[in-house]
């Protein structure tokens, strides 16, 4: 909402700058975003009279002028304007005048004729090409002819002036009313507010001229019709355009500058209808028809449900009610005699229709968020009078005014200790009894302990004691209030184990060199095959978002692993080859339409994901990731979260993942997640030419077990005894076999059992291999001898030989 | 043999400050103490020597055998000092040069700024609360007194699932679901970071993005309790030099509601282009817990008050890291968090 500043003096007595009042009012709630003159620095433009205009010798469109600012002298002034023609009084920039932009205005010649200055138009002097009146438009602005020769331009038409952008919150739509803005002035600053002046005409001319139908009360609570006849259009006064200006709206001729002045001041949308083209002089109002089409002010056809309220004259709709007019009575050139509508909608029926036919109008913009229904026939009079004032109309006597069921005001109670009790405060009760007089509640009852106050018909955000609280509190300064910590019995305030689980994961990540990445949870459905899921992977069922921004963010992510993969692919192609990242966030998951009671499986993830090669340094320390660099991470973390039941099995069949490089996480019997190489096909979807090395796993595995406690163990009194032990076993023997077959032995002492070695090479035989066990013999009772370790290692080789077809290796 | 003795003495002790090899001094540690040495030839003749004489001259070769191994002894600390020195001195390495590369992960700024949060709010015994991120319409709107049709709640700016099921376009879902799980039980007291959703994307708002909710509901919580503590989270979070200014908002689920500035933290208030020339910040919305809040979440209005916040985790991060584009947090550029 933009302010004039002043307007605002109109009804207030204020003392302080445009810049104090601002900060006056956002500090109590109502925030004014900016502050812009109006002036945007334009000095030395004065009222003029053009003596002269002849043709420009050397020209086919200049004109050579002579203009007096005083009536005695005379200026020469070559002039491009079409329509500048002798005896009109004109805005003159004088030699050495400013304009807009520090444009200084100099003495000049202009195909060889002096030019002393430049006759302006409404947009050289700064207003808005948008907000400049039709018939400004295309060339100078001729004032009228009683502008006082001489005087400050910008002073003569207000623009010295400041306009409030005011940012609304939803519950202050009062403030869409500059007068209501007044009210909230007053109130700040402690001065009266000036009543607006109306006249009424009583009477029952009306009644024989028009016929009002309400067929929708439910929907239109309040209507009120009010009349001119014999009115002249033509331009509104200077004051009238400015303010409409300021407001952000473009002058456009008297009648219809009144209602929109009316709807500014107000806050009260009003209609202006043509009465000669109002069918039967009637108006109805009633919902529409089905299949029912109208063609509004903007020229356009709108299709009609049911549910829309309209304005109808005997004939056809006349507009969209609240929401905009037809263009079939719009007031024109030749209007005389004028039927003014103003009425109240239910707002969430003019909510619905505007946002059904894509119209969000000034009137429809109040009319949704609750205007004042009080004020509805004073703002018919208010708009009468100012069409007598600026258009030479005379009022009809009477007023239709169809209120079936009149608003009935809210009362609330306060007790004033429960403001204290609530704002921590020690605010004395008659200030607060003083803050609500002053923004207007009306009080029905009071004691010492309290009051029961009406509030303002324009105020209706206010229904309960905490509404007046607030306002107690905001007029008293929320400054005011106290810093206290609060105090009583309280929580431990600590995380819950698993909260501190996954801390402890991403921890143990960062410490690992893994950098963090956050991604958005809507993906595109286009990446199911990207990562070549088979078509009845569940992952493909993802949740859809039934309005995405595009498709890239269309359905909820069953995955981490494609933003990983993009994140990756963007590095890559920032020639940032060297990664290693994680991302621990939910994904979602549904089998079943989700609903109030029903919602999505969100599941926590932890990705992680390897490519290229560690840092490197000048001693050559550099390693290429690779699937152990990964599974090294991943046993680190299930090591600090003292997870040790866990194992591996390969998996081959998964699409998204190479068949030969990829394993399956297990915890116990549950299955945590998966990790590997990403299948070069996937690779190339994302167009990544090196290995990704990734893992997925699921955080409720990770944690399902809760935080182990590690038991301390006893140190070892005796000395260990370590023994090597190389076996050449087929290449496809897993090392996981050995190792179970050296355990099945139940070896004594065995204490450590370690891969320290793997080599494969023609001398060994060809699919052979040989792996080095570094194994450590330990007892807690005695120093081993040999002869006893020996025994266990000779049954352990014995175990190799028969169960993995291994030899010991000479 | 006094004088033999002495003389002995004499010549060792010359010969040793005479020579600087280790070797050497190995020599006459020979020469002089060892079995076929000076002094034990000597030595070999007391016999000879009357009852009297014997203890006076053992006496004497002692003293002539200490002074002449204390001085053997000292002579060698100093040459193996030195010839240690000199080895020392050609080890010298470079020490300008790098270290060995060690990996070194980043927090992503959005978690630090979480954490941060999280451990200031947990002193102030917050504990911390979650809840789904597609959430019902109830929990979302209807519950936090943002009744269907509410001008507040703007169809422009909710992703939805369905008519009922919509992207969390807030925390504050968080409080109802916090006060139910509590189940009437005081205090309630809790922080919910997480990630929320609004249909926006411009350089200055991303479709998703984080918040910090936080709900305090017990007995006597005043409009106080909440300065003071988003006081100690500001002193905590941006030092104890910020101030911090409340001016009224509206948010359908608190009453009275304020939205609340810290002074600037690129300026300290002076005013700057990063306050656009206030001197203030604006970082998080909150009041007291609207009475029908309280309700929906099992409590009544009569017996407790509350109060809740909620603030933006990106607003927070790129104020304290001074990042200038908000895209910038979920691109995961390396380079970018590297930073952090």
């Amino acid at each position: 909402m933009l302010v004039s500043y002043n307007w605002l003096k109109d009804y207030v007595d204020i003392e302080e700058s445009a810049q104090e009042l601002a900060e006056i009012i956002t500090r109590a709630g109502v925030e004014v975003g900016g502050i812009e003159p109006t002036n945007k620095g334009v000095s030395g433009v004065v009222v003029a009279k053009v003596l002269e205009c002849v043709d420009h010798p050397d020209s086919d469109h200049l004109h050579v002028c002579q203009v007096t600012t005083d009536g005695n002298n005379r200026i020469q002034v070559v002039c491009g304007a079409p329509n500048v023609a002798a005896g009109q009084t004109v805005m003159f920039a004088q030699v050495g005048a400013v304009l807009p932009g520090d444009m200084v205005i100099g003495k000049r010649s202009m195909r060889g004729q002096e030019s002393n200055g430049m006759i302006c138009s409404m947009q050289e002097i700064g207003i808005p090409e948008d907000l400049v009146a039709p018939a400004d438009k295309d060339g100078i602005r001729v004032l009228p002819e009683d502008a006082p020769l001489g005087a400050d331009v910008m002073e003569y038409l207000g623009l010295n002036d400041y306009v409030l952008d005011l940012d609304l919150t939803p519950n202050r739509s009062d403030c869409l009313s500059v007068y209501n803005v007044a009210k909230e002035v007053g109130a700040l600053l402690k001065k009266p507010v000036k009543s607006i002046e109306i006249t009424t005409l009583d009477g029952d001319a009306i009644n024989s001229k028009m016929t009002v139908t309400n067929k929708a009360p439910e929907l239109c609570h309040r209507f009120t019709g009010t009349m001119i006849e014999g009115a002249k259009i033509g331009r509104s006064p200077i004051w009238m355009e400015h303010r409409l200006q300021c407001a952000g709206m473009r002058p456009i001729s008297n009648l219809v500058d009144v209602t929109n002045y009316v709807m500014m001041e107000l806050g009260q949308p009003l209609h202006a209808y043509d009465y000669t083209n109002l069918a039967g002089h009637e108006i109805i109002v009633r919902t529409a028809e089905k299949d029912e089409y109208i063609t509004t002010l903007d020229g356009q056809d709108r299709a009609l449900t049911e549910e829309m309220l309209l304005i109808c004259d005997g004939a056809r709709a006349i507009g969209v009610a609240g929401v905009m007019g037809g263009e079939n009575t719009e007031v024109e050139d030749t209007t005389q005699d004028v039927f003014i509508e103003a009425a109240y909608f239910q707002p969430t029926n003019v909510r619905r229709t505007a946002v059904a036919l894509g119209l969000r109008t000034e009137a429809s913009l109040r009319f949704e968020k609750n205007v004042d229904i009080d004020t509805t026939a004073f703002a018919g009079w208010r708009a009468a009078n100012l069409m007598v004032e600026t258009a030479g109309a005379t009022l009809v006597a009477g007023q239709i005014d169809d209120y079936p069921t009149p608003h009935a005001p809210v009362e609330v109670s306060l007790k004033y200790q429960k403001a204290n009790d609530v704002l921590g405060a020690d605010i004395p009760f008659a200030d607060m009894r003083g803050y609500l007089v002053d923004l207007g509640f009306e009080i029905i009852e009071e004691d010492a302990e309290g009051l029961r106050v009406k509030v303002p018909s324009h105020r209706p955000d206010v229904s309960i004691q905490e509404d007046l609280i607030e306002e107690i509190a905001r007029l008293y300064g929320y400054d005011n209030i106290p810093v206290t910590l609060p105090f009583g019995a309280t929580n431990p305030g600590v995380l819950t184990v698993a909260q501190r689980m996954v801390d402890k994961m991403k921890s143990t990540l960062v410490g690992l060199g893994l950098n963090e990445i956050v991604t958005y949870s809507f993906i595109s459905k286009k990446h199911c095959d990207l990562l070549r899921y088979k078509a009845d992977d569940p992952r493909r069922q993802q949740i859809a978002v039934s309005n995405p921004l595009s498709e890239d963010m269309s359905v909820m992510r069953t995955s981490l692993l494609p933003c990983m993969l993009d994140t990756i692919s963007a590095n890559v192609h920032h020639q940032q080859q060297n990664l290693a990242l994680f991302e621990a966030s939910s994904v979602f998951f549904s089998d079943h339409a989700l609903d109030m009671e029903h919602l999505a499986d969100e599941r926590q993830h932890l990705v992680m994901a390897l490519t290229g090669q560690t840092r490197r340094d000048w001693q050559g320390n550099q390693k290429a990731y690779d699937f152990y660099y990964l599974k090294g991470l991943i046993e680190t973390l299930l090591s600090n979260l003292h997870i040790t039941d866990w194992h591996v099995e390969a998996v081959k069949d998964d699409a998204t993942w190479h068949p030969g490089r990829t394993a399956a996480l297990y915890i116990g019997d549950t299955y945590a997640g998966i990790f590997g190489e990403i299948h070069p096909l996937v690779c190339k979807n994302y167009d990544l030419k090196a290995p990704v090395y990734a893992a997925e796993l699921a955080v409720d595995a990770l944690i399902k077990d809760g935080e182990a406690v590690p038991v301390f163990a006893e140190l070892p009194k005796y000395p260990a005894v370590p023994r090597d032990l190389a076996v050449v076993v087929d290449k496809d023997v897993p090392m996981d076999a050995i190792k179970k077959a050296i355990l099945a032995t139940e070896p004594a002492h065995l204490k450590k059992i370690d891969v320290f070695d793997v080599y494969e090479g023609i001398q060994l035989g060809l699919g052979k291999k040989s792996i080095a066990f570094s194994l450590v013999f330990q007892s807690d009772e005695q120093t081993l001898t040999d002869d006893l370790v020996q025994a266990e290692l000779d049954k352990i080789v014995k175990a190799i030989e028969d169960q993995c077809q291994g030899q010991l290796r000479g | 043999m006094k004088d033999s003795l002495l003389e002995i003495k004499r010549n060792a002790l010359e010969a040793i400050e005479r020579y600087n090899d280790l070797d050497k001094i190995n020599e006459l540690r020979v020469k002089y103490l060892g079995k076929k040495g000076e002094l034990t030839a000597i030595l070999k003749g007391m016999g000879k020597l009357s009852k009297e004489e014997r203890p006076v001259m053992g006496e004497l070769a002692n003293t002539v055998r200490d002074a002449i191994n204390d001085a053997l002894e000292e002579k060698t600390a100093v040459l193996k000092e030195a010839v240690l020195n000199e080895k020392l001195a050609a080890e010298t390495i470079d020490v300008t040069m790098s270290g060995v590369g060690m990996p070194q992960g980043h927090f992503h700024p959005l978690t630090q700024v979480i954490n941060d949060a999280k451990r200031i709010f947990n002193g102030l015994g917050f504990e911390v609360a979650e809840g789904p991120e597609i959430e019902s319409d109830y929990y979302n709107f209807e519950a936090l007194n943002l009744p269907p049709d509410h001008p507040a709640r703007d169809m422009q700016d909710t992703f939805y699932i369905n008519d009922k099921v919509v992207l969390r376009t807030q925390t504050s879902g968080v409080q109802v679901h916090s006060m139910e799980k509590m189940n009437g039980k005081l205090p309630v007291k809790v922080i919910a970071p997480g990630r929320v959703y609004r249909k926006d994307d411009d350089a200055t708002h991303s479709p998703m993005f984080h918040q910090i909710e936080g709900l305090l509901v017990d007995e006597n919580i005043t409009m106080a309790d909440l300065k003071g503590v988003i006081l100690a989270f500001v002193h905590e979070m941006f030092g104890p030099d910020v101030k911090i200014r409340l001016r009224p908002s509206y948010f359908p689920f608190t009453e009275p509601s304020a939205e609340i500035d810290i002074s600037c933290v690129a300026c300290g208030g002076k005013g700057c282009r990063v306050c656009s020339h206030t001197g203030w910040l604006e970082i998080l919305g909150s009041g007291m817990v609207h009475p029908n809040v309280l309700r929906a979440g099992g409590y009544d209005p009569e017996k407790v008050t509350g109060f809740a916040f909620g603030m933006g985790v990106e607003r927070i991060a790129m104020l304290r890291y001074d990042i200038n584009d908000l895209r910038l947090l979920f691109a995961n550029d390396e380079r970018f968090l590297e930073q952090f």
